[in-house]
C-alpha cells in the first residue's frame, strides 16, 4: 500500500511535469505570412450575454485582427440586454469593421450557446467560422494564424490552448492558474503524446463545409459540452481536427472562490459525462489530494514526503504561470498568494471530483440542467426517450 | 377521418414504427409509442429498455470478433421459425409465448397501455404483437388489429390459445396468412391488406398516378439498353397508362442503401464507396446511405466518405439520409425513394417496398424472420442477390442494370408484391370492411 501510495505520488508529479514541459515549450508561436496566398474569409461568432471582466477591451482585441476579410457576428438573447450598448460603442469606434449584432432570443429546450450559434450561422457570410467566448482577448496576429493551420494542412477543426490573465482576486488566481498548467496542459499534452484533441469552446475555428456536411450547428444542440462533442463528432465522421499552438487569452479578473468552485463543478460534471473512464483517472493528477491521502497510509513519515512534494508542485505549476502569464504572475500580490491559491486550488478540486457521482445537474448561467450521457440534455429528444412521433 | 382508429407500436429497430407511420396523418393524437417515459411505469420502462439495447447488441453481435457466429446463433435460435414444409400443427404455445403471457398476466405488463385500451371503443392498429396480445381480451372481436411486418414471423405472435383470441391478423402477403394458419389462427381472422406503404409515394388509390410516374422513369434509367422493354414494353405502357417509350438515353441512376435502424451492417458502406469511388467521381451513379436515427451511424458513414476523398461530392452523387427526429427521418427517406432506382437493403420490413417498383438489391439477412424475407422476395422476383462483395459493385452493378435485371425486379415487386396496404387498411378499420382487389392496380 505504502509503495502504491508512494508511486500514485510520483505518477501525478511527473504528469505536472509534462504539463509545465507543454505549456512552457509551446508558450510562443511564431506567425508565418502567406502574402501570396488569399485567406479564407472568416466569421467571427461571438455568443455573449452580460458584461464580463473588461469586456470592451476584449472585444476591441477583435476589431483590432490582422486580417483581410471577416466580419464579426453578436448574438444576444435580446437588444435590452446591457452588453448590446457596449457592443455597439465598439463598433462605432471601428466602422471599417464588418460587425452585426442580431437578437436570437433564447431557448431552454436546447444547449443555450449551440442555439444562439445556429442562429447566427444564417447570417454568415465566411467560408470559415471563428468561435470564441466573450472573456476571449486576442492578438493582432492571432487569426491569420490560426487559419495558417487550415490554408497548410486542411484542417476543418482548430482548437487553441487558453492563457488566462487578469488576477485581481484569489478566486480569480485560482481560476486562471488552473487554466494555464492544468487546461491547456491537457490540451497540449494529450495532442503533442496522443494527437488527441481536447477541444476547448473558447476558441475554435471551423471549416463552414465541414460543418454543413452535419447540417450545421443544430446538430449539436442536445449537448451541452458542445466543444467536446464536436471535436468528437468531427474526429469520428474522418475530418482533420489539430492545433498550431496559437493561443488565445481568456480575461478574467474578479472570481470568487464560490464562482471557481461552481465553474469547476459543471466542468467535471461534464468530463464525467463525457469519458468517464478518463474521468476516473483524473484524480492521478491531483498531487495534493494524494499527498495528504498518504498521510493515512505513510502516518508520520508522510512529514517527511509531504514539503518536498508540496515545494514541487508549486514550483511546476508557477514555472507554468510565470512563463503562460508572466506580467500577472510576477505582480507582487498574486506572486506571494499563488502558491497558497495552487495548493487550495487542488483541495477545491479534490472536493469537486465527487461531485458528479452525487448529481447530473448543472448550472448554465442561472439555469439547472440535466444532463445524461455525453452531456445529452435530458429535455431533447434521443431514441430512448423519444415522446411520441 | 381522423381519429377514428388508434396506432400503437414500440421502437424496436425502426421497422414497427415504419408500418405505424402511414397513419400518422390519420390519428388525432399521433402514434401511440409503448416504451417510453409518457406512456409506461418506470418499473417496465426498465426492463423495456433492455430488452430494447438487448435487441441492437444482438443485432450487431455477428460483427464481435471470436463470439460474434455463437452469438449470431442464440439470436438465431431466439427468433427461430419453423420451416414450411413439410406443413405441421404449429399451434402449440412456445417458451417465449408463455413468458410474455406470464408478464402481461401475473406482473401486470403494460397497464397504462390497458387503462388507455379501456377508456377507448376506437378500432386499434398493433405493428408490435405484446402490446396486442396484452389487451387482447379487453378488446371485442374486429377492434384489435395487429399488423405483421414480415413475410414469415416467429410463434410469439399468436397467444397461447389463438381460438380464444379476438385478435385479428392484417397480413402483408398470402404466406403469412398460410403461416398464421399453421399457429392456429382461422380464417375469419387473417386479411391479407398489403403492408402500408407511404401515401405519398403512390397517389391517389384509383389512378396511383405518383407511382406509376416514378416506376415509369426508374425503369427507363434502370434500361438504357432496353433489354427489358423488349420483352415488357406493351404490358408496361398498359400498365402504367403510358403512351410511349420517350428516346433512349444513359440517364445516372441512383442506389439507395438502408443501414438498419440498429445501424449493422454499416460497414459495407466502406466497402461500397471505395468501390464506387470513380463512378460517383464521374458522375455515372447517384448513391445514397440511410443512416436512420443514430448519429453514430450518421459520422461513420461520414467517415467513410471522408476517408475515400469523397467530401466535395456530398450533395451531389452521394447523400445521407438522417435525422434525429424519427417523423422527418420517415419524411426524408420516403422522399428520397421517389427517385431511387435501386433499394440496396437487409431483408426487412423494407421488402414490402417492392410494391412501390423498387427492386430490392439483398444485403446479408440478420435473423430467421429476414431469411424468409428475402425467401419470398426471390420467390416473387423482386429480390436480386448480390453476384459479387460490395468491393466489386462498380463491376456487377453496373452488369446486372445493363442486362435489365433491376428493371425486372422493379417490375415483378409491382406486379407482384401488394401496393395499397395503408388503403386496405384504413378501409378495414374505419368501414370494417375492405375489397382486397384483383389486379396490381388493385391491390
Amino acid at each position: 500500500m505504502e509503495i502504491i501510495i508512494l508511486l500514485l505520488i510520483a505518477l501525478s508529479l511527473s504528469m505536472n511535469v509534462l504539463y509545465t514541459s507543454v505549456t512552457t515549450y509551446y508558450s510562443n508561436k511564431n506567425t508565418m505570412n502567406f502574402p501570396d496566398k488569399k485567406y479564407p474569409s472568416v466569421t467571427i461568432l461571438k455568443p455573449v450575454k452580460g458584461i464580463d471582466d473588461e469586456m470592451e477591451k476584449n472585444l476591441e482585441s477583435f476589431f483590432k485582427l490582422d486580417y483581410p476579410d471577416f466580419e464579426i457576428l453578436f448574438g444576444v438573447d435580446s437588444k435590452k440586454d446591457e452588453v448590446t450598448g457596449l457592443i455597439a460603442k465598439v463598433m462605432k469606434r471601428f466602422p471599417n469593421v464588418d460587425a452585426k449584432i442580431i437578437e436570437t432570443g433564447h431557448r431552454g429546450d436546447q444547449n443555450p450557446k449551440v442555439y444562439k450559434l445556429s442562429f447566427m450561422e444564417k447570417f454568415s457570410r465566411g467560408s470559415l467560422f471563428w468561435i470564441s467566448d466573450s472573456n476571449i482577448r486576442v492578438e493582432d496576429n492571432t487569426l491569420k494564424s490560426l487559419a495558417e493551420e487550415y490554408i497548410l494542412n486542411g484542417t476543418h477543426l482548430i482548437f487553441s490552448p487558453i492563457r488566462a490573465t487578469g488576477s485581481r482576486t484569489f478566486g480569480s488566481l485560482m481560476e486562471n492558474s488552473y487554466m494555464n498548467h492544468y487546461l491547456s496542459g491537457n490540451v497540449l499534452g494529450a495532442w503533442v503524446l496522443f494527437r488527441k484533441e481536447v477541444v476547448v469552446g473558447k476558441s475554435m475555428l471551423i471549416e463552414k463545409k465541414a460543418l454543413r456536411s452535419f447540417g450545421g450547428f443544430p446538430y449539436f444542440k442536445d449537448y451541452l459540452a458542445e466543444d467536446q462533442i464536436l471535436g468528437e463528432t468531427f474526429r469520428n465522421s474522418g475530418y482533420l481536427i489539430s492545433t498550431n499552438n496559437t493561443w488565445v487569452t481568456n480575461f478574467n479578473s474578479s472570481s470568487t472562490t464560490k464562482s471557481f468552485y461552481s465553474r469547476m463543478s459543471r466542468w467535471a460534471r461534464l468530463r464525467f459525462n463525457i469519458h468517464r473512464s478518463i474521468y476516473f483517472g483524473e484524480i492521478l493528477t491531483n498531487t495534493t489530494a494524494l499527498g495528504i491521502l498518504s498521510v493515512g497510509i505513510l502516518e508520520e513519515r508522510a512529514l517527511l514526503i509531504l514539503p518536498p512534494v508540496f515545494f514541487l508542485r508549486v514550483i511546476l505549476e508557477l514555472i507554468t504561470s510565470i512563463r503562460i502569464n508572466r506580467a500577472d504572475t510576477l505582480k507582487f500580490s498574486n506572486f506571494l498568494l499563488l502558491p497558497a491559491a495552487i495548493i487550495i486550488k487542488d483541495l477545491v478540486l479534490a472536493l469537486v471530483y465527487f461531485s458528479p457521482f452525487f448529481s447530473n445537474q448543472v448550472n448554465w448561467r442561472g439555469e439547472r440542467i440535466k444532463i445524461g450521457k455525453r452531456t445529452f440534455l435530458s429535455n431533447s429528444f434521443d431514441i430512448f426517450s423519444i415522446e411520441g412521433i | 377521418m381522423e381519429g377514428k382508429f388508434l396506432v400503437i407500436s414500440v421502437l424496436m429497430g425502426i421497422g414497427h414504427m415504419r408500418a405505424a407511420y402511414p397513419f400518422k396523418k390519420f390519428l388525432k393524437n399521433g402514434i401511440y409509442l409503448y416504451g417510453i417515459k409518457k406512456t409506461t411505469p418506470p418499473k417496465e420502462l426498465k426492463i423495456w429498455k433492455k430488452v430494447q439495447r438487448s435487441y441492437y447488441s444482438l443485432s450487431k453481435a455477428g460483427k464481435i470478433p471470436l463470439l460474434g457466429k455463437y452469438l449470431k446463433r442464440i439470436l438465431s435460435k431466439i427468433e427461430s421459425i419453423e420451416p414450411y414444409y413439410p406443413a405441421k400443427d404449429l399451434s402449440k404455445p412456445t417458451l417465449a409465448v408463455k413468458y410474455l403471457k406470464f408478464l402481461t398476466k401475473k406482473k401486470n405488463f403494460f397497464s397504462n397501455l390497458k387503462k388507455m385500451i379501456r377508456e377507448s371503443d376506437l378500432p386499434v392498429l398493433h405493428t408490435f404483437y405484446a402490446t396486442a396480445l396484452a389487451v387482447d381480451n379487453i378488446r371485442k372481436p374486429d377492434n384489435n388489429y395487429l399488423m405483421i411486418c414480415d413475410a414469415d414471423f416467429n410463434r410469439v405472435w399468436v397467444r397461447s390459445n389463438p381460438e380464444k383470441s379476438n385478435i385479428t391478423y392484417l397480413a402483408p402477403c398470402t404466406q403469412v396468412k398460410w403461416r398464421l394458419k399453421s399457429y392456429g389462427v382461422t380464417e375469419e381472422k387473417i386479411h391479407i391488406t398489403g403492408f402500408p406503404l407511404p401515401i405519398k409515394n403512390i397517389g391517389s388509390r384509383d389512378k396511383l398516378e405518383i407511382l406509376k410516374n416514378d416506376l415509369f422513369n426508374r425503369l427507363l434509367r434502370l434500361d438504357p439498353q432496353r433489354k427489358f422493354f423488349d420483352l415488357h414494353e406493351k404490358s408496361v405502357l398498359n400498365w402504367l397508362d403510358m403512351s410511349e417509350l420517350p428516346p433512349v438515353s444513359d440517364q445516372v441512376f441512383t442506389v439507395t442503401f438502408a443501414i438498419g435502424g440498429a445501424g449493422a451492417q454499416v460497414e459495407f458502406a466502406d466497402a461500397i464507396l471505395e468501390s464506387l469511388k470513380d463512378k460517383l467521381l464521374g458522375k455515372k451513379i447517384r448513391l445514397k446511405f440511410s443512416a436512420g436515427i443514430r448519429k453514430p451511424v450518421f459520422e461513420r458513414i461520414l467517415s467513410y466518405i471522408n476517408k475515400h476523398g469523397l467530401t466535395e461530392k456530398m450533395g451531389k452523387t452521394i447523400e445521407i439520409i438522417y435525422h434525429n427526429n424519427l417523423s422527418k427521418y420517415f419524411e426524408k427517406f420516403n422522399h428520397t425513394l421517389r427517385t431511387t432506382d435501386i433499394l440496396w437493403t437487409k431483408p426487412s420490413e423494407l421488402s414490402f417496398y417492392s410494391g412501390l417498383g423498387l427492386p430490392i438489391l439483398l444485403a446479408p439477412s440478420i435473423g430467421p424472420h429476414e431469411k424468409l424475407n428475402r425467401q419470398w422476395l426471390r420467390e416473387i422476383g423482386a429480390g436480386l442477390k448480390a453476384p459479387g462483395p460490395p468491393e466489386y459493385a462498380h463491376q456487377w452493378l453496373f452488369d446486372l442494370r445493363d442486362n435489365g435485371r433491376f428493371a425486372e425486379s422493379a417490375w415483378n415487386g409491382f406486379l407482384r408484391s401488394r401496393t395499397l396496404g395503408t388503403y386496405k387498411i384504413i378501409d378495414l378499420m374505419t368501414k370494417n370492411s375492405f375489397d382486397p382487389g384483383k389486379t396490381p392496380l388493385e391491390q
